[in-house]
């Protein structure tokens, strides 16, 4: 009997493959597509406020890979799951659900239009990757399993598939939540998630859309999961020297890529330019698209004859961010705030930044994603995006119904603007606040809550 | 999709009864060429958009409008209408930026807003959901059948033809 592949992790100490059953998980470690995780921040460029924040998406798809594996585990007794036919699928894809992320995950898909989800579909359907080809060992028809669960609007496989690696209460977000946490030295994101993966049941009719639910003894662990939550998104993922990092990352991919759709890809790294110039971009294409030539892009841009890609370069590399105004609340409740931009591009300008789009970064996150967790209201909500606790006697309710205090930490995402400009000189910003005063001032009466 | 956007189309339709109304009317209109930006993705109802939820509680939270709740045989339904002081908002918004109003809700959608806001709301969640596969590159055919299948109705139900209608009506 071969001893199972023992890998060392700091959230779980150890994590366990069996290389009797499970060699073919090993073999997908092994492939190019999933080491080079290995060489993607996991948090993008959270390190700039986080200095340990360096951990990559290999270890946290290891450790998906791990609560995954506790979790069929777990359903081998329940008759519902017909776990037999689904294990393959459920364990490849939460191995292979980051396999398409862009160098400092998230932050790349606007600006290189990298979709992670997308390219993870890519990387196991593509007929030229050593991902397909070992799940295809396996089975034929596994490949296209696996880019179904892993394609969120995709309802191909069973809902309850769906559940635990992609909702509101998944096996990612068990994982990043505490391996962020642990990384960042944030101190936020415990909770007893070794109940919330061993207690959960499968609700509905096993032919149609069986879904899965907690029993009323893990509420309070599912509390303490959404209190963690919040705060991880408070203190660390939307943290505003994060955001700023970002904002500028973005600016600089504007310029550059503006630049090359006028023709001039002089300055432009061979994998990005032949990734751009790609009309339909293969995974081979993608793939080298790694953080290392990301940030050699960004040391050659510091020389570059374009002032202002030079300078931001020069502010990403040696960590010289902008500074932030909060968006003023505007003279009419239903303004965009058109004229508040104007006034800050003047401002940057009067300053000596030009061109002021480059200048002044609007920072408005999508409160969508990052929301602790969303009830959505009872007549929109669907079995696939509510956490529910069930009880015999009531049914499978949703959660914040059983613990309204809940309500405290979830009606708090608000959106929150930010715009971020430099902060050389110190008037700079000063002059910033008090534009914001002005644009303080209702120009019609304000509606009351009502 | 804009606050302004989005309370004119609040004000075109006077009470909107239910968030999946708002939800699907918004889908078609985007379909049929009205500039209301927001990502929508597959939902149990059919296309549904985070943002847009989002957008209508902030806009609740900020006292723009005014959220209903009231029990129905599935649980609650939640209903909008503009706050009354919100209307000099609106006026003062479309006398200061004229351009700008005419551009983000152009007043030739009106008709089509009150006109989706009347239909039945099974149909439109069948043709929000045709439209959804049709615009995700699917022929007509293939999105009535991808939709009976989704939404578990028969391919020949007259429900279903009549949403292909619709659908037909508003995709561009």
């Amino acid at each position: 009997m071969k001893p199972p592949k023992i890998f060392r992790d700091p959230l779980y100490n150890y994590i366990s493959i069996d290389r009797e059953n499970d060699q073919w998980l090993l073999d997908l470690l092994d492939t190019p597509e999933v080491q080079r995780l290995r060489r993607i921040h996991q948090l993008g460029v959270s390190f700039f406020t986080y200095t340990g924040a360096d951990h990559s998406r290999l270890s946290h798809s290891l450790g998906v890979l791990h609560l995954m594996q506790q979790a069929v585990e777990h359903l081998k007794g329940d008759s519902k799951a017909h776990i037999g036919a689904a294990r393959h699928a459920l364990l490849a894809s939460a191995l292979l659900h980051d396999v398409g992320h862009a160098p400092f995950s998230h932050l790349f898909e606007g600006p290189l239009g990298l979709k992670h989800e997308q390219w993870s579909c890519q990387a196991v359907l593509s007929p030229d990757t050593e991902v397909n080809a070992i799940l295809k060992g396996i089975d034929a028809d596994l490949p296209k399993q696996v880019a179904e669960l892993i394609k969120k609007d995709n309802f191909n496989r069973p809902l309850w598939q769906k559940n635990l690696l992609s909702s509101q209460l998944d096996v990612d977000r068990l994982d990043y939540l505490r391996r962020d946490s642990l990384f960042t030295g944030s101190g936020y994101g415990h909770f007893d998630w070794y109940r919330i993966v061993h207690t959960f049941e499968l609700y509905g009719n096993p032919n149609l859309n069986s879904i899965t639910v907690w029993p009323d003894k893990t509420k309070y662990s599912i509390e303490e999961y959404i209190f963690a939550r919040f705060y991880m998104y408070e203190n660390v993922y939307m943290h505003k020297t994060t955001r700023g990092y970002e904002k500028l990352l973005h600016a600089m991919w504007k310029i550059a890529r503006q630049m090359f759709d006028n023709g001039d890809s002089k300055s432009i790294v061979k994998p990005i330019k032949e990734f751009w110039k790609a009309k339909d971009p293969s995974f081979r294409q993608f793939e080298v698209l790694e953080e290392s030539v990301v940030l050699y892009q960004i040391q050659e841009w510091q020389s570059h004859k374009n002032k202002a890609l030079a300078d931001l370069a020069h502010r990403f590399l040696n960590r010289k961010g902008f500074g932030s105004v909060p968006a003023p609340l505007g003279t009419n409740p239903l303004d965009d705030l058109s004229e508040w931009k104007v006034a800050l591009h003047k401002l940057v300008k009067k300053y000596g930044y030009s061109p002021p789009e480059s200048y002044v970064l609007t920072d408005e996150y999508e409160i969508e994603i990052y929301a602790p967790y969303r009830p959505e209201k009872s007549d929109e909500q669907t079995p696939s995006n509510a956490i529910r606790i069930v009880n015999e006697k009531d049914g499978p309710q949703e959660i914040t119904m059983l613990l309204p205090r809940l309500k405290a930490v979830i009606d708090k995402p608000k959106r929150t603007v930010l715009y971020y400009l430099p902060k050389e000189p110190k008037e700079l910003i000063e002059e910033a606040k008090k534009l914001k005063a002005d644009f303080d001032k209702p120009a019609v009466k304000r509606p009351r809550r009502t | 999709m804009t606050k302004y956007q989005l309370a004119k189309l609040v004000q075109s339709i006077g009470v909107v009864d239910t968030r999946k109304r708002l939800q699907k009317v918004v889908y078609l209109l985007k379909s049929a060429g009205c500039p209301l930006e927001s990502d929508f993705i597959l939902h149990h109802y059919g296309p549904y958009s985070h943002s847009l939820a989002y957008l209508t509680d902030e806009m609740v939270r900020d006292g723009i409008l005014v959220e209903e709740c009231s029990p129905n045989a599935t649980g609650q339904q939640y209903s909008y209408e503009l706050n009354s002081g919100v209307a000099e908002s609106l006026a003062e918004f479309e006398k200061s930026k004229p351009a700008k109003a005419a551009k983000e809700f152009p007043a030739a959608w009106k008709a089509k807003t009150t006109e989706l806001a009347k239909a039945d709301l099974k149909l439109l969640e069948l043709a929000s959901t045709v439209a959804y596969y049709r615009n995700s590159g699917n022929s007509w055919d293939k999105a009535g059948k991808e939709t009976a299948r989704f939404k578990e109705v028969s391919p020949e139900s007259s429900i279903l033809t009549k949403a292909v209608e619709l659908a037909k009506g508003m995709v561009k």
